[in-house]
């Protein structure tokens, strides 16, 4: 009786072990992604863009979706790669993709394989081969150069339209 | 068969753009040497995608509607399309324009009547009775409709006067088939990422403005000569003797005599006007039968102005060219069943 009460609470200790140490390693980056739209206002007279939430989104609309991080241990991090499917529904925008001190590469068989655009094909419904354009791509990744250092952060942005 | 399904839902789907209410939602996964054999992902950037308001009206034959003085229920077409990505119901409205107004190369110089407005059932081909509806129900993105109307012409008119109305389609809620929803408004407030709003994105039409919810066009009644046309069987001649307008048998062998009535009303002058009419399938033309107005007429393109399978192969055709109203007119031919 009392072997199979020790059983179940072992596990549970294991799995929350387990559990813990994903938690841990998690930590270490953290990692954010906002979808926002650029709207035209008027400041002071002057028209300005600024970046607002998501507000009407239409068919044809243009999404900028930003992806923030941050370093939150207490040493540098290295081999820093941020992939970013292109949402459901939505065409990259060409030459849109941003990231100051990274290398951008982009994907169009889901995330298999990643180069330059100029180096990108896709197989056409008759088998033959063609570059890739901008609304082939299905994912966006950003290698990060070098270490990410103590307290340090980093921003990557592309733009989607909506189909 | 399921390829071409496919196909074709893609197209339509990528031309009306995604459908209102998907949700469009985004993750990223971060990996690093620290970051443990998963990655860290970030939270899920999400929205939905608002219903777009863009209906559009037209006319339909890009040219005025030839009616006559005291014309009852005269009938004019026009189509509405949606270009908007959630299913609506549209109102329709009818209006004569201000005087003076030009279209088509006539000056607006009185009001038609008594207007209708129907949508094409779909039962029947061209406005019937079957036509019924005064709005338009439950129309899918990128999907349109054929809408009538239909107005009386008063009497004491001369040539070329001329009537232009316009119509127009208001956007409304879409929902419960068979009911006429309320009209749409747009949502001028903060979006919320959660819920669907409405955004205007049609453009200005004849009698709307833009990002309205609403689009116009317009056509015209000119009044001037009409032309209309019956076709009927006179007469059955069969191979047990029979011959008479009614009860021989229709069978092979069988030699039937058509008539083609043409009546040209109201007033001025009909240009270039050809009248061909196929031989049905299953028949055979019989040489030399064709009769224009009572007198026999060759079956080749000669000075006689019809012809037999010479302008158009296996056709009737008969070209008075201009002719003037008020006329009327008649041919005739035979052909025998196989």
């Amino acid at each position: 009786m009392l072997k199979h009460r020790l059983i179940p609470a072992l596990c549970t200790a294991l799995l929350a072990s387990v559990l813990h140490l994903n938690a841990y390693a998690a930590d270490a980056v953290e990692v954010k992604s906002v979808a926002e739209q650029e709207v035209e206002v008027v400041e002071k007279g002057k028209k300005v863009i600024k970046r607002v939430p998501v507000d009407k989104a239409v068919p044809g609309s243009e999404i900028v979706y930003t992806t923030t991080f941050k370093n939150l241990i207490n040493k540098p991090v290295g081999n820093i790669a941020i992939t970013n499917p292109v949402p459901n529904d939505t065409v990259y925008k060409n030459g849109s993709a941003l990231g100051a001190n990274t290398a951008i590469t982009f994907s169009v068989d889901g995330g298999k394989q990643y180069a330059t655009p100029d180096k990108l094909t896709v197989k056409t419904p008759e088998g033959k081969t063609r570059p890739a354009l901008a609304s082939d791509y299905t994912h966006i990744r950003w290698t990060y150069k070098g270490e990410l250092g103590v307290g340090k952060s980093g921003e990557v942005s592309f733009r989607a339209v909506i189909k | 068969m399921l390829l071409a399904i496919f196909l074709t839902w893609t197209a339509s789907a990528e031309a009306a753009g995604t459908a209102s209410g998907t949700p469009i939602s985004n993750t990223v996964l971060l990996q690093c040497d620290l970051c443990g054999p998963g990655g860290t992902t970030s939270n899920t950037a999400s929205f939905v995608v608002d219903t777009k308001v863009n209906v559009t009206v037209a006319e339909s034959d890009g040219d005025a509607t030839p009616v006559i003085a005291g014309q009852a229920s005269a009938v004019t077409r026009f189509t509405v399309t949606s270009n908007g990505n959630a299913v609506q119901d549209y109102a329709l409205a009818v209006a004569n324009v201000a005087s003076g107004a030009s279209l088509f190369g006539g000056i607006d110089n009185f009001d038609a009547t008594a207007c209708l407005v129907r949508v094409e059932s779909g039962a029947v081909p061209g406005f019937d009775p079957t036509d019924t509806a005064s709005f338009i129900d439950e129309l899918p993105p990128d999907a349109s409709r054929t809408v009538y109307v239909a107005c009386d012409i008063p009497a004491g008119l001369i040539n070329s006067d001329q009537a232009i109305v316009s119509l127009i389609a208001t956007t409304l809620q879409g929902g419960a088939p068979g009911a006429q929803g309320a009209v749409v408004a747009q949502d001028l407030g903060v979006d919320d990422p959660a819920t669907v709003q409405v955004v205007f994105a049609d453009v200005a039409g004849s009698d709307d403005a833009v990002r309205d919810g609403k689009h116009a066009a317009r056509d015209a009644y000119r009044v001037g000569a009409l032309l209309s046309l019956n076709k009927s069987v006179i007469n059955v001649q069969d191979p047990f003797g029979c011959s008479a307008p009614s009860g021989c048998k229709i069978v092979p062998g069988s030699m039937l005599t058509y008539r083609i009535d043409l009546v040209a009303s109201g007033s001025g002058t009909l240009d270039d006007l050809v009248l061909s009419d196929p031989i049905p399938a299953n028949m055979s033309y019989v040489p030399g039968s064709l009769v224009v107005d009572g007198a026999a007429r060759t079956d080749a393109a000669d000075a006689d102005l019809a012809d037999f399978g010479v302008s158009q192969p296996n056709t009737v055709t008969v070209s008075p060219g201009s002719v003037s109203a008020p006329l009327t007119s008649w041919f005739s031919f035979r052909a025998t069943i196989n």
